[in-house]
């Protein structure tokens, strides 16, 4: 499964949102709003904060649709990316009560008939739950707090009881094995 | 780069995308990163992998009332919320914009308290996110021509003032941070004192989105709580054109 859309790609639906067309964000919203508010939630654990991120990403992108630059990379990404950044933030403005033991999902999320999946280049994604899913549990263990959690990298390893340059040295190993994997994926 | 391995870097680069750097460090890689385009480009490969994690996580379905709420909300032309006030009138406007206000003053308030308990975490945060940077440019007498950047995501409200070099004003005066909107209208982004080297850190949170502002200045005004609007000279600042990013 290579990923083909079944419509206009995403850089034509950003395109279309400058020239205020609604139609643009509703295509994009039916894309992508199941993943933004799935790692919104796995975030903040919070349904209602889970959909007003979403919410308020969605309209954010209507309204300055040009702070997407297709130069620093493919749109699913720099959405996602702003989706976590956003419930990272409302993580630690709302507690200090941080999200443990949320762990990435390697197996159920790649089925052949889940549409956003064929919009989110379904080989780049499955490249990396692969790449996750060989991760020893160690470097997976600090990369899932890293990810979802709030917390520093002394606080990871505080919690954790180990050094702080185990952790920083897990951290970039894990990320550095899965972007490895991302570019192989891209050239294969 | 300057003087630091690449390997260094690497290990900043990763803890910084994620935003896990202690303040002190996230701005010695923000500072780099302004010098050095090799540190930028695997920052940037760095944050699109960052991206694609964010589908290795559980598919749930949102409520099927959100999709309503996101395209009303970005209804054509002016906001709902404009549209509503317009229409319940001037005395429904007015009562509106007071509720605006105490809500606006409350919030601002906790989120102070908040920002105090965790504010060398949001530092590294706020240079995480931060997709833009300029030189803020020292221009009162005795001023170095820069006295630092600010850094602010665009796609939200929140900035980082790092500055240096700055003296400290005289006895009963503080200096004060003003965002400038595009029809000329200065809004207080806060006040400051630098420490005993002249540097600040200051974490802006502007009451809007960083598109609807087009510069900053910083004056010096009477402390402890500054000015509700700028009194004094002038003495650093920066502008900026958002224009390249217009809406077409």
């Amino acid at each position: 499964m290579k990923g083909e859309t079944t419509g206009p790609s995403d850089l034509e639906l950003v395109a279309r949102l400058r020239s205020r067309d609604r139609a643009a964000l509703e295509a994009l919203y039916d894309r992508y709003a199941r993943r933004v508010y799935s790692l919104a939630l796995s975030i903040v654990r919070d349904q209602q904060a889970a959909e007003d991120i979403t919410q308020e990403l969605f309209i954010h992108l209507w309204q300055f649709p040009h702070l997407y630059e297709p130069e620093r990379g493919a749109f699913a990404p720099w959405l996602l990316r702003s989706a976590r950044n956003r419930a990272i933030d409302i993580l630690r403005r709302r507690s200090r009560d941080y999200q443990v033991g949320v762990r990435f999902d390697t197996m159920s999320a790649l089925a052949q008939d889940d549409p956003d999946d064929l919009v989110l280049r379904a080989d780049v994604a499955a490249g990396l739950r692969r790449a996750l899913a060989e991760l020893d549990s160690g470097l997976r263990e600090v990369l899932e707090l890293a990810y979802f959690s709030g917390l520093t990298q002394r606080e990871i390893a505080e919690r954790l009881g180990l050094p702080l340059g185990t952790v920083k040295t897990r951290v970039r190993t894990a990320l550095r094995r899965l972007a490895e994997a991302l570019a192989g994926d891209r050239e294969s | 780069m300057t003087g630091r391995s690449l390997t260094d870097h690497d290990v900043d680069l990763e803890a910084y995308a994620l935003g896990l750097l202690d303040p002190e460090e996230a701005v010695v890689v923000a500072q780099h990163l302004e010098a050095c385009a090799l540190c930028r480009n695997e920052l940037h490969r760095i944050e699109e992998t960052l991206g694609w994690l964010g589908t290795a996580v559980r598919p749930v379905e949102p409520s099927p009332t959100l999709r309503n709420r996101v395209l009303v909300e970005a209804d054509p032309g002016d906001r709902r919320r404009w549209r509503l006030a317009w229409a319940w009138g001037g005395l429904a406007a007015a009562a509106l914009l007071l509720l605006g206000v105490l809500l606006l003053a409350v919030t601002r308030l906790e989120r102070r308290l908040d920002e105090f308990a965790s504010q060398q975490e949001r530092i590294a945060a706020v240079l995480a996110r931060a997709d833009w940077s300029t030189v803020v440019q020292g221009e009162g007498a005795g001023f170095p021509p820069e006295v630092g950047r600010i850094y602010v995501d665009r796609g939200g409200r929140d900035g980082l003032l790092v500055l240096g070099g700055l003296e400290r004003p005289e006895a009963g005066r503080v200096y004060q941070v003003w965002l400038l909107r595009a029809d000329g209208s200065r809004v207080d982004a806060g006040v400051f004192l630098p420490d005993r080297a002249g540097s600040a850190l200051l974490l802006i949170e502007a009451p809007d989105d960083w598109t609807r502002y087009r510069g900053m200045g910083i004056t010096v005004e009477p402390g402890p709580q500054g000015s509700t609007e700028p009194t004094g000279q002038r003495v650093a600042g920066c502008s900026w054109d958002w224009s390249a990013w217009g809406r077409s």
